[in-house]
């Protein structure tokens, strides 16, 4: 169009060009505006009473009118009435345009879907990769929380077992010392310094397993805290059954539950209250946090919460969400026989 | 309205000493050489204007790659300012000192050689609306560069040539009969063609409007090119 515009130096060609141009850009620009497309096609006709060659540019406006798959275009067809004759390599020019303004639209919408595909394919990654760092990031606590149990199970065997076994011998022979009162001078002088050092003896263990208490919390104590230090609302925290029997590594996946849980009440929620309810069975345990602020919130399972479900499958458990009128997360994890009997021993 | 964006632009358009020369040097120096304005001279006043309006706004309108290229723009994109209202105010600041530039041209036509109040009319808005043009043009042009060198080189072979084909120091006339109508694929075709008109009839013509009409056109496609082109 342009070289026939150039051709015939005709300065309404050049406007009609001009013009084409501005609306193509607007409608670049704003694609809603995808109905001008019909303005275009009014100009071209009106213009083809002052210059005939402005037909020609109905072949860019079919051609855009289908790529951008706006079909009252194809009306443009109608322009033979304003001719006196057929002419059948202009119709087939028309054809042209319109068939590669539908096929140019179909690659695009093919290159959209794919770019969906590809963009969900890279989400899935990213997600996966956050996973893993999770995942490798649990290690290092669950290491650091067995230390800490296995340091106060031996101050709770030397200060339960040990420990009393050793002041019950200690009495026995303060008793013993006094029915002895007549015996040999020098015996008496060795069975006093022998209790002195048992006494100093008790006097060490006490200390030792005072010493070996932790000062991290573990276990129930550790959920108490996290329930304790929650800003937003007072959290009603119970347990049912005996927590003893849990394992390490579920307490370290019990925590992460309550923290998340606690973090998005925070974030998302206005919550008046907040419960939560561990129930600890022979073969499971469950973990139940509720609020009612989840009415307020629209979004659906973040990552970190799918984060949780992963792992928690990963160990055997169930994770699930209700989030109607309540939010509402439980957690069920099931404890093996061979744990329990570890632990027991 | 905040105006910082406007007026930092305007400093940094104005600190080059090659847009000073453009837009400050070189206008009133040519209003000053008399053959060039009173047709004893091969080469016309009014063209040449139009060739330093041209690189004047170019030069001005450096701004936009000049932030892009240092990060600038990414700085600015961070603060609570819309893309709409950056461009709005460098535009604007791109603009203002060719369109005193135009008035004083103008004034001194009217002081030096006599212009009469419709000549001097018509001149002015041809100019300005030349000037709009000319850095909705650059700005366009800008956008579709990532170096400033290569947007400076290039754009430097198409001022000439456009300049050439538009008639601003040539007479169209000399140019093959082919390429006398080539030109008008430029804004600077139609500002000589409304200024010739003006100066053959001595009265605003409809010649005249086709030639404002047609870079009002102009400016929109560059605007809206330019507006859509990422810049960052």
């Amino acid at each position: 169009m342009l070289a026939l515009w150039l051709t015939e130096s005709d300065t309404t060609g050049f406007f009609l060009f001009l013009f084409l141009l501005v609306m193509s850009l607007l409608r670049w620009r704003f694609p809603k505006l995808g109905a001008t497309v019909m303005l275009d096609c009014a100009a071209c006709i009106l213009t083809f009473f002052v210059w005939p060659y402005a037909l020609y540019g109905l072949i860019l406006i079919l051609f855009e009118g289908m790529y951008r798959r706006f079909y009252f275009v194809l009306l443009a067809g109608h322009v033979f009435y304003f001719m006196d004759y057929f002419d059948l390599s202009y119709a087939l020019l028309l054809a042209f345009g319109a068939l590669s303004g539908v096929f140019l639209s179909g690659w695009r919408k093919e290159q959209g879907q794919k770019l969906t595909i590809r963009d969900e394919e890279a989400g899935k990654y990213y997600e996966l990769e956050h996973l893993q760092s999770d995942l490798v990031a649990t290690i290092p606590q669950i290491e650091r929380m067995t230390v800490v149990a296995e340091r106060a199970r031996i101050a709770r065997d030397i200060h339960d077992n040990a420990g009393h076994e050793i002041v019950a011998a200690y009495i026995t022979f303060q008793t013993a010392r006094d029915m002895l009162d007549g015996a040999d001078t020098d015996a008496l002088e060795l069975y006093d310094a022998a209790l002195a050092r048992l006494n100093s003896g008790v006097n060490k263990i006490r200390e030792t397993a005072h010493n070996l208490q932790t000062v991290t919390t573990l276990g129930v104590e550790s959920l108490l805290e996290i329930c304790e230090k929650f800003p937003v609302c007072p959290v009603n925290f119970s347990v049912y059954g005996d927590t003893s029997r849990i394992p390490i590594y579920v307490w370290s996946m019990l925590e992460s539950c309550l923290n998340e849980s606690l973090t998005n009440a925070t974030r998302h929620a206005r919550p008046s209250y907040v419960s939560v309810e561990l129930d600890a069975t022979q073969h499971l345990v469950r973990l139940c946090i509720e609020n009612d602020g989840a009415k307020k919130s629209k979004g659906g399972m973040g990552s970190g919460l799918r984060n949780l479900r992963h792992r928690a499958i990963a160990i055997g458990g169930t994770f699930s969400m209700d989030m109607g009128e309540k939010f509402r997360m439980i957690c069920v994890i099931p404890i093996k026989e061979e744990e329990n009997e570890s632990i027991n021993s | 309205m905040n105006t910082t964006i406007f007026r930092f632009a305007l400093i940094k358009g104005l600190r080059n000493p090659l847009t000073l020369i453009f837009n400050c040097i070189l206008p009133p120096a040519l209003m000053l050489i008399r053959p060039l304005w009173t047709g004893e001279n091969f080469l016309s006043g009014y063209g040449l204007l139009i060739l330093v309006i041209w690189g004047g706004a170019f030069l001005m309108a450096q701004g936009t790659i000049s932030d892009r290229e240092s990060g600038a723009i990414t700085r600015i994109m961070s603060a609570p300012i819309s893309m709409r209202n950056y461009l709005m105010q460098n535009l604007f600041a791109y603009m203002v000192p060719l369109t005193i530039q135009v008035a004083l041209i103008t004034a001194l036509g009217v002081i030096l050689y006599d212009w009469g109040l419709t000549l001097a009319l018509g001149l002015f808005l041809c100019y300005t609306v030349f000037t709009a043009t000319s850095v909705m043009m650059s700005f366009a042009w800008n956008c579709l560069f990532k170096k400033k060198e290569s947007s400076f080189t290039t754009f430097g072979a198409v001022v000439t040539f456009g300049s050439m084909l538009s008639g601003a120091y040539v007479p169209l006339e000399l140019l093959p009969e082919a390429l006398q109508y080539v030109g008008a694929i430029f804004p600077a075709y139609w500002g000589m063609r409304g200024i010739s008109s003006l100066l053959e009839l001595g009265a605003i013509s409809i010649d005249y409007w086709i030639g404002i009409a047609a870079m009002i056109m102009f400016m929109i496609v560059f605007l809206l090119y330019g507006g859509k082109r990422r810049m960052i």
